[in-house]
C-alpha cells in the first residue's frame, strides 16, 4: 500500500464514484416523485458500488492476506448462488460439502503460501475427479451426469477462475517496481469499467442485439462503445502494468472481450434456469455472480497471458 | 440483575436468529402480514433446520411466543437432543406411537394455543426424503377442529433438503427459500377430514411454484 501507484488508482476510482453519486443525486432531485425505474436502479447500484469499493480498498490495504480472504468470500457467495440454482439432489451432500468446506479454503491457502504449481492443478485435476466419485457413492443415478458436471462447473467457475484474481499477487515480474496490487486493480478496474460502459452505451445508443434470445440488452452499439472506451481507459493506465502503453491496450482489449463473453455465458445459464438475477446480496446489481460474471472468464486468461508474456 | 439477564437473553436470541438466517440465506418477514393472536404455522418437513429457519425469520415478539411441535420419541433419545429440543427450542413434545387419553397430542396443543402461544407443526409427521411433500397426517385436521378460531398459515420451505438431508448434521450453506401463505380461508368440517387435509396440502403446494 506504500506504492503511490495504488493511491492514484484507488483515488481515481473514488473521484469517479463521487462524480457518479453527484450526477445521480441531481437527476433524482430533478425527477422528484417521478423517478423512473432505471434511475432507481442506478441509485441503488451506486450505493452498492460504494460498499464494494470500500471493502475492496480495505482488502488491498491488507494485501495479500486481505485480498485473498476477500476473494475467498466472493467465491463462497458466488458458489452458493450457483449451486442453489442448479438442481442438485440430497445425495450430492458429500460432493457439495467437499466443494464448500475443503475446496475453497485449500485453493486460497495454496495462493497464500504461493505454491503456484499445485494451485493450477488442484481443482482441474484433483477436485474435478473427486466430485463424481463422491456423487457416485451417494448411490443415486437420477440425472447423475448433469448433477456432477454442474458441481464441477461450480468449483471451476466460482472458485478456480475467480481465484486467479488474487493469484496475480504471487507473480514475480522483472522490472516491475512496487506491489502487484497495481496489476490486480488495473484488471478489476478495466473489467468493471467495461461492464459499466457497455451498460451506459447500450442504454444510450443500443439498437442491434448481438444474441437476442440470450440477452436482449447486450447490443453491438453497447459492445463497441463499452469495449472501446474501457480499452482506452486501460491504455491510459499503462503505468500500473509491467508493459508499455500498447501492451496495456492489448491486455485491456483481451480483458474486455473475455469479460463480455463471460457475462454472456453466465446469462445463458440464468436463462436456462429461468431467473433474472443470481441473488440479491448486492442491491440493484442482483447477486454476487451477477457482478463477477465478467471476471470469471477473463481472470484466468489475463493471468496466463501476463505470466507467459512478462515473467 | 434480572433485567440485565433478560436483556442478554433477548440479544442472544436475536444474534442466534440472525446467524441462522445468514447460514440459510433467508430474510426476516414483515410482521404486519401475520394476523394477531396465536397461530398454527404448518410447513413441509425435509430437514432438522426447518423449524429453526421458520423461527429465525419470524418477527422478534412472535419468535418468543412460538413453539415447534416435535415427536417425543425422537427428541428424548439422549441428553443432547433433550437439551436442544426442550431448553433451546422449547418444543412441545408429543407422543407419536402410544396415544392415550392422558397424553393426547391434540389436547396438549389446544392448551398451548389457548394460552396465547403459536405453534409450528409439520403435518407430514416426519422428514421426507423425496422432493415432493408427502401425505398429511390427520393431526392438523384435529387441531383445526378443536380450535376453529386459530388461523392456519402454510409455509413452504425450499432447498433445505439439499442443505441438510436426513441423516446429516451439518448444513451446506445454500440459499433457502421460505414462503409464507395467507391464512387458510376454509374451516375443518366434522367428518370431512380427507377433504380438509387435501385442501391444506394444496394450499402449501401452491406456494412452491
Amino acid at each position: 500500500m506504500h506504492d503511490p501507484g495504488i493511491h492514484y488508482l484507488v483515488g481515481g476510482v473514488l473521484v469517479f464514484l463521487l462524480l457518479a453519486t453527484l450526477i445521480t443525486s441531481i437527476l433524482c432531485r430533478r425527477a422528484r416523485g417521478r423517478k423512473s425505474p432505471v434511475l432507481k436502479n442506478l441509485a441503488s447500484r451506486i450505493r452498492a458500488w460504494w460498499g464494494m469499493v470500500i471493502i475492496f480498498t480495505i482488502a488491498i490495504i491488507y494485501e495479500p492476506t486481505g485480498t485473498i480472504i476477500l476473494f475467498a468470500l466472493i467465491s463462497f457467495l458466488a458458489m452458493r448462488e450457483f449451486v442453489t440454482l442448479t438442481p442438485t439432489r440430497p445425495s450430492d451432500y458429500n460432493a457439495l460439502a467437499l466443494a464448500f468446506f475443503v475446496v475453497i479454503p485449500v485453493n486460497y491457502l495454496l495462493i497464500w503460501i504461493e505454491w503456484y504449481g499445485f494451485f493450477v492443478i488442484f481443482i482441474p485435476v484433483w477436485v474435478l475427479a473427486f466430485i463424481p466419485m463422491l456423487s457416485a457413492v451417494g448411490n443415486d443415478v437420477e440425472d447423475f451426469m448433469e448433477r456432477s458436471s454442474e458441481i464441477q462447473w461450480a468449483v471451476l467457475l466460482c472458485v478456480y477462475f475467480i481465484s486467479y484474481v488474487p493469484a496475480l499477487l504471487i507473480l514475480d515480474f522483472p522490472d516491475y517496481p512496487g506491489s502487484n496490487s497495481k496489476l490486480l486493480l488495473f484488471f478489476v478496474i478495466v473489467v468493471q469499467a467495461s461492464d459499466v460502459l457497455q451498460y451506459v452505451f447500450g442504454k444510450l445508443f443500443g439498437k442491434t442485439p448481438i444474441v437476442p434470445i440470450l440477452s436482449p440488452n447486450k447490443t453491438w452499439e453497447g459492445f463497441i462503445g463499452g469495449v472501446g472506451s474501457a480499452t482506452l481507459l486501460g491504455t491510459l493506465l499503462w503505468w500500473a502494468t509491467p508493459g508499455t502503453w500498447w501492451e496495456a491496450g492489448v491486455m485491456s482489449f483481451m480483458i474486455c472481450l473475455f469479460g463480455f463473453w463471460g457475462g454472456l455465458i453466465m446469462s445463458a445459464i440464468k436463462r436456462d434456469r429461468g431467473v433474472k438475477d443470481y441473488g440479491r446480496v448486492l442491491g440493484g446489481h442482483g447477486g454476487m455472480l451477477d457482478r463477477v460474471d465478467s471476471l470469471c472468464f477473463s481472470a484466468p486468461i489475463f493471468f496466463q497471458l501476463v505470466r507467459f508474456y512478462f515473467t | 440483575m434480572m433485567a440485565e439477564m433478560a436483556d442478554f437473553k433477548r440479544l442472544a436470541l436475536k444474534v442466534t436468529a440472525a446467524a441462522i438466517r445468514v447460514i440459510c440465506g433467508a430474510r426476516p418477514i414483515h410482521g404486519e402480514k401475520l394476523p394477531p393472536g396465536p397461530k398454527v404455522y404448518y410447513a413441509n418437513h425435509t430437514s432438522h433446520m426447518d423449524f429453526t429457519l421458520i423461527w429465525s425469520v419470524l418477527p422478534h415478539h412472535e419468535r418468543l411466543n412460538t413453539r415447534p411441535v416435535a415427536g417425543r420419541d425422537y427428541w428424548v433419545r439422549n441428553r443432547m437432543t433433550r437439551f436442544l429440543g426442550c431448553d433451546v427450542f422449547n418444543a412441545l413434545l408429543i407422543e407419536r406411537r402410544h396415544i392415550t387419553r392422558a397424553n393426547n397430542p391434540v389436547e396438549k396443543m389446544r392448551e398451548v394455543l389457548e394460552g396465547g402461544t403459536s405453534l409450528i407443526v409439520f403435518p407430514e409427521g416426519t422428514r421426507q426424503t423425496g422432493m415432493e411433500p408427502g401425505r398429511f397426517k390427520s393431526g392438523l385436521f384435529h387441531i383445526a377442529e378443536v380450535c376453529p378460531q386459530v388461523p392456519l398459515i402454510p409455509i413452504y420451505l425450499e432447498n433445505l433438503n439439499r442443505m441438510m438431508p436426513k441423516g446429516k448434521f451439518f448444513p451446506i450453506p445454500l440459499i433457502s427459500r421460505i414462503t409464507f401463505g395467507e391464512p387458510l380461508p376454509f374451516k375443518a368440517l366434522h367428518g370431512k377430514r380427507n377433504e380438509f387435509l387435501a385442501l391444506a396440502r394444496d394450499a402449501l403446494l401452491e406456494l412452491s411454484d
